[in-house]
């Protein structure tokens, strides 16, 4: 049964700073017509350029995935996007009014939230998800980054990370069907290291981090004066680390947190993709470069596929109807029942299938003759 | 397999779509009311495994049902048309 695409019903904004600029940032959500997908709007330039959400549109990932189209740029814009995809949403303008999307508490939480106080309205276009139908692989020896897409009955994810660091170690997360997503991955925030931190501040990069809205790893021996000289940074009281080597900022929300953001990391970057997505994706150490390039390899499949255009069909299935069926619905009979059985039926949709032998009575006299007669052409 | 007899058996396909939106078929009429924009592509020869692929082009309203429908051979669509039809309770 295909499902319906859906929108919000009203626009909501959320107001936060930016990660990165610091500066005070308002996003808004707005209902978008039918087939539109995700796109964002610039609305403090000049003619308000919009920037399709598209792998191809990406021109950094070192630090969120930034898109660049129109000459306008969007920045962090993965936490923002997974709320959507998590709540399987698929028309939404977003509009912001600045470089960057807001960073909330680093997680998608306050987006997720946001739009569920909203409601959602059902649209009269069908969903089209792209179904995975074959084994796709993106590797990076370098990295040890590697990502595999299977076929799968749900959209699933599957991510390993192991950042060689005594307090992450190994850890594994896992979303098996995208209704666990508002619970279970949307409020695991973003993470980062104490020894990165220093040096991202030292370049004034994270003017917008105030110590609630990532999870900061201690890893490395650290003084409490070092620690106390960085809670002035952030005007902050006092800053402890936690016997797991954490800093004491924040609670965790789940022991494999790091792991869960990664996920929803994910989940955000194939929005990329341009469609819903049915498939089951394993990555191990995954991070927004390669998940931005595995993306534009299924935006490849995807188009190849659509110039393909004839989809598959499953002709060993039981039939819905077997001819028996058949007879008992159509008032046809010997020789002019000229359909042998149902195989797909919904409420707008139905696949029938023909057998066509050379003891059909229509080609008595009329196949393959110079001159066809009449209607009969082919 | 000639054109017209194609036409019909995606139709029969069709009426299999509207027929299952009534509790009772059998009491039923199928007519064939309209067709446009067919085309006819590819022969169908004997071995062929024909199948039909139709969908609502808007909903089922007063039993009327508008369709559009492709023929597939293999990886080809052999035939593709338009077509509405209604159904009307037997009296």
């Amino acid at each position: 049964m295909s499902q319906k695409q859906k929108t919000i019903k009203k626009p909501i904004t959320v107001s936060g700073v930016g990660l990165h600029t610091g500066a005070k940032v308002n996003l808004t959500f707005k209902p978008a017509p039918e087939n539109h997908w995700y796109k964002f709007v610039r609305t403090d330039i000049e003619g308000s350029p919009v920037i399709d959400v598209d792998a191809f549109n990406v021109v950094d990932t070192s630090r969120g995935t930034t898109l660049q189209q129109n000459g306008a740029r969007i920045s962090t814009t993965e936490h923002a996007l997974a709320a959507l995809v998590g709540l399987q949403l698929d028309n939404i303008i977003i509009e912001v009014d600045g470089p960057e999307v807001p960073i909330m508490d680093g997680s998608a939480s306050h987006f997720v939230e946001a739009l569920l106080s909203v409601g959602f309205e059902e649209q009269d276009a069908d969903r089209e998800v792209y179904v995975l139908n074959e084994v796709l692989s993106y590797e990076e020896p370098s990295r040890n980054v590697e990502m595999l897409a299977v076929p799968s009955p749900e959209y699933r994810i599957t991510v390993m990370v192991d950042y060689n660091s005594p307090v992450l170690g190994t850890q594994h997360a896992q979303l098996h069907k995208m209704e666990e997503f508002q619970k279970d991955f949307g409020p695991c925030r973003t993470f980062c290291f104490l020894h990165e931190l220093e040096s991202l501040v030292k370049h004034d990069l994270i003017k917008g981090g105030d110590l609630n809205n990532a999870i900061v790893v201690v890893d490395r021996e650290i003084s409490q004066e070092k620690l106390d000289e960085l809670a002035k940074l952030f005007n902050k009281p006092r800053v402890e680390v936690k016997e797991k080597g954490i800093l004491n900022n924040v609670q965790l929300h789940f022991q494999n947190e790091p792991a869960r953001h990664k996920l929803l990391d994910i989940i955000g970057d194939f929005a990329l993709v341009g469609m819903p997505f049915q498939g089951h994706i394993l990555a191990a150490r995954p991070g927004h470069a390669a998940n931005v390039e595995f993306a534009k390899v299924i935006k490849e499949v995807i188009k190849r596929d659509r110039n393909q255009k004839v989809r598959t069909y499953d002709l060993t299935a039981t039939p819905i109807y077997d001819i028996n069926k058949i007879t008992k619905m159509l008032p046809h009979r010997i020789p002019f029942l000229l359909i042998d059985k149902i195989m797909e039926l919904e409420a707008d949709r139905v696949v029938g299938v023909k057998n066509v032998t050379m003891n059909e009575w229509f080609f008595q006299g009329h196949f393959l003759k110079p001159s066809n007669a009449g209607c009969f052409i082919n | 397999m000639p054109g017209v007899l194609l036409i019909e058996a995606m139709a029969q396909t069709g009426g299999i779509l509207v027929l299952n939106t009534v509790p009772d078929p059998e009491n039923y009429w199928t007519y064939f009311m309209k067709i446009n924009e067919a085309r006819f592509k590819q022969k169908v020869m004997p071995g062929d495994t024909v199948i039909f692929d139709l969908k609502l082009i808007s909903p089922i309203r007063r039993g009327i049902c508008h369709m559009k429908g492709e023929a597939i051979v293999g990886d080809k669509v052999v035939m593709e048309a338009e077509m509405m039809a209604q159904i009307v309770k037997k009296s």
